[in-house]
C-alpha cells in the first residue's frame, strides 16, 4: 500500500513539474506568436456569463467579495 | 498604331479602375466586418437550496465593436426569488419576521429560523471601451439594479496602458455605488431593538468607493497572468433589515429576539491573482486563481479556483472546475447573545448571527459542457454543487445545486 501511495505521489510530482515548467518559462512573444493567447479559453476575464453567475451566487452567500473589478455587487440578495 | 495604343491604354485604365474598385470594396468589406463584430449571449440560471431559496435568473448580454477604437456591451438580468431565508434566530425560535418581500412570517422547516419571501430583481448594465492611443484604453461602466427592498446604482472608470512590446498591461480603476436598503415596506428596524418594540426608521443608505490597481503579463506564448489589488470603503447602512439574533441562555433557551446591528463602515483590501495556460502539444487549457480578502470586520478569506478544459472531437468541450473558499467570522458575529436571565442591560455594540458572517468553508465542484454549433456559436451547460460548512451558526451545513444554460453566437 505504501509503495502504491509513493508511486502515486511520484507520478503527481512529475506531472505537476511537466505542467509547471513550460507554464513559467519566460519568453519574448512577438505579435505573430499570440494566436494561442487570443483563444477564448485564454481570456483572463473568463466567460462573461460564468463570471456573472459565480459573482452573483458567491456575493449572496459569503462574507467577502470583490477583486476582479470595481463598482459593487448590486443586490441585497437573501 | 496610334489607335491601338490608345485602345490598350484605355483597356489598361479600365482594368486598373475595376481592380482598384474591387480592392476598395474588399478593404471596405474587411473594415465593416472588423468594426461590426458582435457577440450575443442569452443565459438561464437555476439555483436551488433544498427547503430554502429557489432562484430563476434570465440573462442577456451583447457586446461588439462600434469602430476600430470603440467597443460597447450591454447586459440585462431578471431574477425571480422564492422560498425562505434564514432569519438568524435559533431553530426553535417563535419569532416571526415580517416585511420580507412578498412574503412575511411564514416559516419553512419549523420555528422562526426562516421566513418566506418572494421577490423579483431587474438589473441593467452598460460599458464603453475606447482606445485613445495605440497603447492606452479606457473603460466606462454603469449599472442599475432594482428589487422590492433594494436599489443599487453604480459605475466605474478604468484606464489600461500596455508597454511598447505589449508584454505588460497596467490597469487603474475607480468605482462607486449608491445603495438604498430597506424591508419591502420601505422601513428599517431599529438596530438591537426587540421585534415587539416595532421601532422602525426610513430607508438605509450605503455608499461604496473602490480603487483598483492591476498588472497583467504575457509570460510566454502559452501563458498569461494577472494580479489586482483593490481597496474598497463603504459607509452607511450595512445591517440586513431582515436579520435577527436570539437572546438565549447557554442551553439555547430563547428569551427574546433582537434585530441585528452591523458597523456603519467597512474597509476592505483584496488581492486577486489568476493564471491561464495552454498545455503544450494539445488544446487543453488550465486556469487557476487565488484571492485573499481582509477587511475592518476581520472577515479574512482565502479563495482558490481552478478549471481544466479539453476538447473532444472538435465540437465538444468539457471543463471540470472547482473552488475552495474559507472565511473567518466577523468580529461582531455571535451565534446568539448569551444571557443568564434575558435582561437586556449589557448588549454588545454590534451583533449579527447571519451565517454569511460566520466561520465558513465552502467547496464547489462542477462541470461545464460546451457544444460548438458553428464556428462562432455554442451552447453551454454548467452544473455545479456547492457545499457550505459553518463553524458555529444557527443553521446547519447546507448544499446548493445550480445549473446554467448559455446560448452564445458571434456575428461578423
Amino acid at each position: 500500500m505504501r509503495t502504491f501511495v509513493y508511486l502515486i505521489f511520484c507520478i503527481t510530482c512529475l506531472t505537476g513539474c511537466s505542467i509547471l515548467e513550460p507554464m513559467f518559462t519566460p519568453e519574448d512573444v512577438k505579435p505573430w506568436q499570440k494566436g494561442i493567447l487570443a483563444k477564448k479559453q485564454m481570456s483572463l476575464k473568463g466567460d462573461p456569463i460564468d463570471e456573472y453567475v459565480d459573482e452573483h451566487i458567491y456575493f449572496s452567500k459569503e462574507g467577502s467579495t470583490g477583486g476582479k473589478g470595481v463598482g459593487g455587487g448590486g443586490c441585497g440578495c437573501n | 498604331m496610334a489607335v491601338t495604343k490608345t485602345l490598350k491604354q484605355q483597356l489598361t485604365l479600365a482594368a486598373g479602375a475595376l481592380l482598384g474598385h474591387q480592392a476598395a470594396d474588399a478593404a471596405e468589406s474587411t473594415d465593416a466586418s472588423l468594426y461590426n463584430s458582435w457577440t450575443v449571449d442569452v443565459g438561464y440560471l437555476y439555483y436551488s437550496e433544498p427547503d430554502k431559496i429557489t432562484v430563476d435568473t434570465y440573462m442577456a448580454m451583447i457586446s461588439g465593436n462600434l469602430s476600430d477604437k470603440d467597443t460597447v456591451s450591454l447586459g440585462l438580468v431578471f431574477d425571480t426569488l422564492t422560498g425562505s431565508t434564514p432569519t438568524g434566530a435559533l431553530p426553535d425560535s417563535s419569532v416571526a419576521v415580517t416585511g420580507v418581500s412578498g412574503g412575511g412570517a411564514g416559516t419553512v422547516g419549523g420555528g422562526g429560523a426562516t421566513s418566506s419571501f418572494d421577490d423579483t430583481r431587474l438589473a441593467v448594465d452598460a460599458s464603453w471601451g475606447h482606445e485613445w492611443q495605440r497603447l492606452v484604453r479606457s473603460d466606462v461602466s454603469a449599472y442599475v439594479s432594482v428589487e422590492g427592498d433594494y436599489t443599487a446604482i453604480g459605475g466605474g472608470l478604468g484606464i489600461e496602458k500596455d508597454t511598447e512590446d505589449r508584454a505588460y498591461t497596467f490597469t487603474a480603476a475607480i468605482g462607486g455605488s449608491v445603495d438604498k436598503v430597506s424591508q419591502s415596506n420601505e422601513q428599517t428596524p431599529a438596530p438591537l431593538s426587540e421585534l415587539s418594540d416595532a421601532i422602525y426608521y426610513g430607508k438605509g443608505d450605503k455608499n461604496t468607493y473602490d480603487v483598483l490597481f492591476g498588472l497583467s503579463k504575457i509570460i510566454n506564448r502559452r501563458t498569461a497572468a494577472m494580479v489586482n489589488i483593490t481597496h474598497s470603503r463603504s459607509l452607511g447602512y450595512h445591517t440586513d433589515p431582515y436579520k435577527v439574533i436570539s437572546v438565549a441562555d447557554a442551553d439555547d433557551a430563547e428569551f427574546t429576539t433582537l434585530f441585528e446591528k452591523r458597523p456603519d463602515e467597512r474597509e476592505r483590501y483584496v488581492l486577486y491573482s489568476k493564471i491561464v495556460h495552454e498545455i503544450p502539444g494539445g488544446d487543453d487549457h488550465l486556469d487557476f486563481s487565488y484571492r485573499y480578502h481582509t477587511d475592518s470586520w476581520d472577515v479574512n478569506s482565502h479563495t482558490v479556483e481552478m478549471g481544466y478544459s479539453f476538447d473532444v472531437r472538435i465540437r465538444h468541450l468539457f471543463k471540470p472546475f472547482g473552488r475552495i473558499y474559507y472565511q473567518q467570522a466577523a468580529n461582531f458575529y455571535q451565534r446568539t447573545i448569551v444571557s443568564d436571565d434575558g435582561v437586556l442591560d449589557n448588549l454588545p455594540e454590534y451583533a449579527s448571527s447571519d451565517p454569511r458572517l460566520a466561520d465558513m468553508l465552502s467547496v464547489t465542484a462542477g462541470l461545464k459542457y460546451q457544444y460548438k454549433t458553428s464556428a462562432t456559436g455554442s451552447i453551454d451547460f454548467r452544473l455545479a454543487y456547492i457545499h457550505r460548512q459553518y463553524g458555529s451558526a444557527v443553521v446547519g451545513d447546507d448544499g446548493t445545486l445550480f445549473l446554467t444554460v448559455d446560448l452564445g453566437k458571434g456575428f461578423d
